[in-house]
């Protein structure tokens, strides 16, 4: 098997100069998704005959919800390759990744809160979904705060892997919380396996609204993620051009 | 396709859910928003940092990276003659200061080697 392009991925210089080319792109696309999702959901989408007009809250609850989780997957595999390959990238896109999905998950929380008072009658119970929930945001404050903990770069590297990999045990319990417990969350509304319970015309916009937020999270990590390379590799010739061709603009 | 509320009131209200509604479509923008503007600054500090220590490496006639061709031709423009005597003090101060932190740098490095 060819490994080129595994190396190419973990060259800085080569994902600076890629994701140059590739961010006003994903950006217009995930602009034009995420207006598409949310005015569908908030205007167009018919009201649930339940719960009335509060379950548009979905169309931002469950993708913020999806993403946190899925974020902090995708901080574990990293952490993976920075301990078996001490691939830089890898390290960089942990750090960056930590403070999107607490925001992510802090979202979720309150948009949880606020759409728990009109339907169970109160903001918070300590219930399985949420309690875990609420761990997944302390675990994601504690990785960003043991990395500015720590000044050494290859040291805090190795905790904050450590760290992550130890936390994902809360993803399966986070997963599957609502089947393992009482809960008052309700259950899955889109499985893999299964036909959807939703009415297509709410289910399209809560499709949409998902990618819109997957290509955001994309964007907002690409913006992150350029920024920290140049200050990591702030010693090489590459980003003393880089910087000095900005000035001169 | 049709809209499902018949007026501006009734979108607002929602049926009495409107302050559930919107009040967390505005914390999703509030995110968003800092979602996108924490790294734009993230990024002004950082490029000019970089710039400020590439700069004052030159007006040193040394360089912190290995381009020796881009400091000396920026330093033959004449930044010898041009600056004055203060501003001259003052760019050496902080050249001086930035070549600690990167000792303390490699103090750090050395550190996780012998580790």
């Amino acid at each position: 098997m060819n490994w080129t392009f595994f190396h190419k991925l973990g060259s800085p210089k080569w994902f600076y100069e890629i994701s140059g080319k590739w961010l006003p792109w994903l950006a217009i696309v995930a602009a034009l998704l995420m207006a598409t999702g949310l005015i569908w959901g908030l205007v167009f989408a018919p009201p649930d005959y339940l719960q009335g007009n509060s379950y548009r809250i979905i169309f931002i609850h469950v993708p913020t919800a999806f993403l946190a989780s899925a974020i902090y997957v995708m901080m574990a595999f990293a952490g993976i390759v920075t301990l078996v390959w001490k691939m830089k990238l890898a390290d960089m896109a942990l750090k960056c990744c930590a403070p999107i999905g607490a925001s992510f998950c802090l979202l979720a929380l309150i948009t949880g809160a606020i759409w728990g008072k009109p339907t169970w009658g109160t903001w918070w119970v300590w219930d399985a979904r949420l309690t875990s929930m609420l761990i997944l945001l302390f675990l994601y404050m504690g990785v960003i705060a043991l990395r500015g903990a720590m000044r050494n770069t290859n040291t805090s590297a190795k905790a904050c892997a450590i760290l992550t990999l130890v936390g994902v045990i809360n993803i399966p319990i986070i997963k599957f919380s609502v089947q393992w417990w009482n809960t008052l969350h309700q259950g899955a509304t889109l499985k893999l396996t299964e036909k959807p319970s939703m009415a297509p015309e709410m289910l399209w916009p809560l499709l949409i609204s998902i990618a819109a937020f997957y290509l955001f999270f994309t964007v907002v990590l690409i913006l992150r993620l350029r920024t920290e390379i140049l200050d990591r590799e702030r010693r090489t010739k590459w980003v003393h051009k880089t910087v000095l061709a900005r000035q001169e603009n | 396709m049709t809209m499902y509320f018949e007026n501006l009131a009734s979108l607002i209200h929602m049926g009495g859910h409107g302050v559930y509604v919107w009040s967390a479509y505005g914390m999703g923008l509030l995110i968003i928003v800092y979602n996108i503007v924490s790294p734009l600054r993230f990024r002004e500090r950082i490029v000019s940092q970089i710039q400020r220590q590439v700069r004052s490496s030159q007006s040193r006639g040394w360089n912190l990276g290995v381009d020796k061709s881009l400091s000396l031709s920026k330093s033959s423009n004449g930044n010898k003659n041009q600056r004055s005597g203060a501003d001259r003090e003052q760019k050496l101060t902080i050249a001086r200061q930035q070549e600690d932190s990167v000792n303390i740098k490699a103090q750090g490095a050395r550190e996780g080697e012998v580790e």
